[in-house]
């Protein structure tokens, strides 16, 4: 399996005020395609940071990131925007779906911007929405859909552009046990049909009992991992 | 469509704001739409009144409009016969009628004072369009009697101070073109209100024959060209003015100061006005784009997450922007067009300007040009107001705005 994350070294600094925060320190890590990897650690541990970084969202200050094999710390800011649309998914902790489209919009929209004819695309957002189980829900708006429902779109919203990496911050946090539950397992089962990568970054023990590689985050430095 | 649809969403979103810009923008639209009209409709009356005295082309004498002269005639025609037969071919021209500007004395007897006098064919006055204000009598006769005594119509306020009616006989007196003094007697046939105070005051019309008699002339001072249509003028102008590089040929516009005057006045007041109107849409638009801009933070957050651009997002701004701007300026132009028909039902006049003498109709030309340029110049408000908001919008990084509550 080859790595579909190679970061070395890498650090990451903010100013607030006149203090300065170490928020990552020397961070070394690789993710084979397919894994489905959580990150731990208490609040300003630097997971937000690192899965922020492995998103592209944000960048290290020194330290090199290859995703998927490209040296994505030297690209430009419309490089790494474009690079997100076509390889990496999202699912936030507050779902972040558009609330002006319907639950159909909201999957197809990044293959809108992948500029995919309309045809393809309403095919494969029909699919997706089909693999989330929400096909009866398609031309609901999303404040007249559960939260569980909500985040099931955006797991399909992620997957729908079959991307290399999916990073999820705090996907199970939002919802009770139950659904929880029934959302990781739409992930790793969809992760596993796919061959998506997961990152996901939690607090949940949910989550964390359910994946095969955590990784504790401690003042900016990777503590230690359990596979 | 899609962004078109998703923008159309957004705007109904938060419908009580969306409305009242809209409510904003279609009353700026009114105000301009409206005013702008009225400054249409008004210099248009004033166009066509002017070249309906003036006719659409003057020629005269190369130097008549340039300076003073200092014999009656001195720059005057002679060969005007010759300039009229050339023209009859012409079917684009109506009349071609001349005219002689002279002043002098006028009496009854008892009193004397000055007149300002203008030589006329009684063609002028029996024009199927002719606009000649009759207080009393009857224009000048096509085929006057020449055992009687030549026609002569007033300025009603020169009547007035001359004691003078229909049927009444007054000395003309004026110095001739070879500078002695001449005088004859005329009978009035008409008073005239020429709509301007200082005009009724002096006005006096005779026959162009009559008045080469008193000038002792055969000579005129201009040639009134007179078409069927206005849009002909600068054709026939320019045709002229290649055949004939030794006389004076100019275009009525040369010579209508009061429209030249009003065009400008109205020019800079609903001009001003329009600048106003689009600032307060522009801030508006601005104002309502801020608030959504604040309000979706997070949303445009995930947008430039999941890979759309930045330019994609403004771009969806300034859709909204133009939607709203789009249906006020539709709201603006029934208002407008409404306000028109009422005026039109009410009939309502303008007061008369200074130094006129007549009320003119109030009423709202809107041209299909004037509500292009209205929603033009409405959309580039919307679109640089909505440009600038999400432009701001759009420089928080994306982790910042992800968080953003």
């Amino acid at each position: 399996m080859c790595d579909v994350v190679s970061i070395s070294n890498g650090h990451k600094k903010y100013h607030l005020g006149e203090t300065t925060v170490q928020a990552l320190a020397g961070v070394d890590l690789n993710i084979q395609q397919g894994e489905f990897v959580a990150l731990v650690g208490p609040s300003g541990s630097g997971k937000s940071t690192l899965l922020n970084v492995c998103g592209l969202l944000d960048t290290f200050d020194t330290g090199e990131y290859q995703l998927n094999g490209i040296d994505v710390h030297k690209l430009q800011p419309q490089q790494l925007s474009d690079f997100r649309k076509d390889n990496i998914g999202f699912i936030f902790q507050s779902f972040n779906l558009f609330p002006v489209m319907s639950a159909f919009e909201n999957i197809e929209y990044p293959l809108i911007l992948q500029g995919i004819p309309a045809k393809d695309r309403k095919r494969q957002a029909s699919q997706a929405i089909d693999d989330v189980g929400l096909e009866k829900f398609a031309y609901h708006m999303p404040d007249k859909l559960s939260g569980g429902q909500r985040q099931r779109v955006a797991i399909a919203r992620a997957l729908v552009k079959q991307p290399k990496l999916i990073i999820a911050d705090e996907p199970t946090a939002s919802l009770d046990t139950d659904t929880a539950n029934q959302v990781i397992d739409l992930m790793q089962e969809l992760g596993n049909k796919k061959g998506a990568t997961f990152v996901v970054a939690t607090h949940d023990e949910r989550m964390t009992k359910r994946c095969k590689r955590v990784i504790h985050l401690i003042d900016g430095e990777i503590n230690n991992e359990m596979v | 469509m899609k962004w078109f649809k998703f923008a159309l969403r957004n705007v109904l979103r938060n419908r009580r704001r969306s409305l009242v810009t809209i409510a904003l923008i279609a009353v700026g639209a009114a105000a301009i739409l409206a005013t702008q009209g009225f400054s249409h409709h008004t210099n248009k009356m004033i166009l066509e009144r002017t070249i309906n005295s003036t006719g659409g082309i003057i020629i005269s004498h190369a130097d008549f409009f340039k300076r003073d002269e200092e014999k009656a005639l001195e720059m005057g025609l002679s060969d005007y016969p010759s300039i009229i037969s050339s023209l009859k071919a012409n079917s684009s021209i109506k009349h071609v009628l001349p005219s002689i500007h002279f002043n002098g004395m006028i009496s009854n007897g008892d009193k004397t004072v000055i007149f300002y006098g203008i030589g006329r064919n009684a063609l002028y006055f029996h024009r199927d369009d002719a606009e000649i204000n009759f207080v009393s009598g009857v224009p000048l006769s096509m085929k006057p009697d020449p055992n009687k005594e030549p026609e002569i119509i007033l300025g009603k306020d020169l009547a007035k101070s001359l004691k003078a009616a229909v049927g009444d006989s007054l000395t003309l007196m004026s110095t001739t073109a070879n500078g002695t003094l001449n005088a004859i007697d005329f009978t009035v046939v008409g008073t005239v209100d020429a709509g301007i105070n200082q005009l009724n005051k002096t006005l006096i019309y005779t026959h162009i024959s009559d008045t080469q008699e008193l000038l002792d002339t055969d000579k005129i001072h201009t040639l009134s060209i007179y078409l069927h249509d206005f849009a002909q003028i600068p054709i026939l102008l320019t045709e002229l003015q290649q055949k004939r590089p030794d006389i004076g040929i100019t275009p009525w516009s040369d010579h209508a100061e009061t429209y030249n005057k009003v065009k400008k006045m109205f020019g800079s007041i609903f001009g001003v006005m329009g600048i106003i109107v689009f600032i307060m849409v522009a801030f508006s638009v601005s104002n309502t784009m801020s608030q959504a801009v604040v309000e979706r933070t997070r949303e445009i957050g995930t947008m430039g997450a999941l890979g759309t651009s930045k330019i994609l997002i403004i771009t969806n701004f300034i859709i909204e922007a133009l939607i709203i701007g789009a249906i006020g300026v539709a709201i603006g132009i029934i208002l407008a067009f409404m306000a028109g028909f009422g005026l039109e039902i009410l009939n309502a006049q303008m007061p008369p300007g200074p130094g006129f003498t007549n009320p003119y109709p109030l009423r709202l030309l809107i041209s299909a040009s004037l509500i292009i340029d209205t929603l033009i110049s409405l959309l580039v408000a919307c679109f640089l107001a909505s440009w600038f908001a999400a432009s701001r919008g759009v420089k928080k990084p994306i982790v910042e705005a992800l968080t953003h509550v």
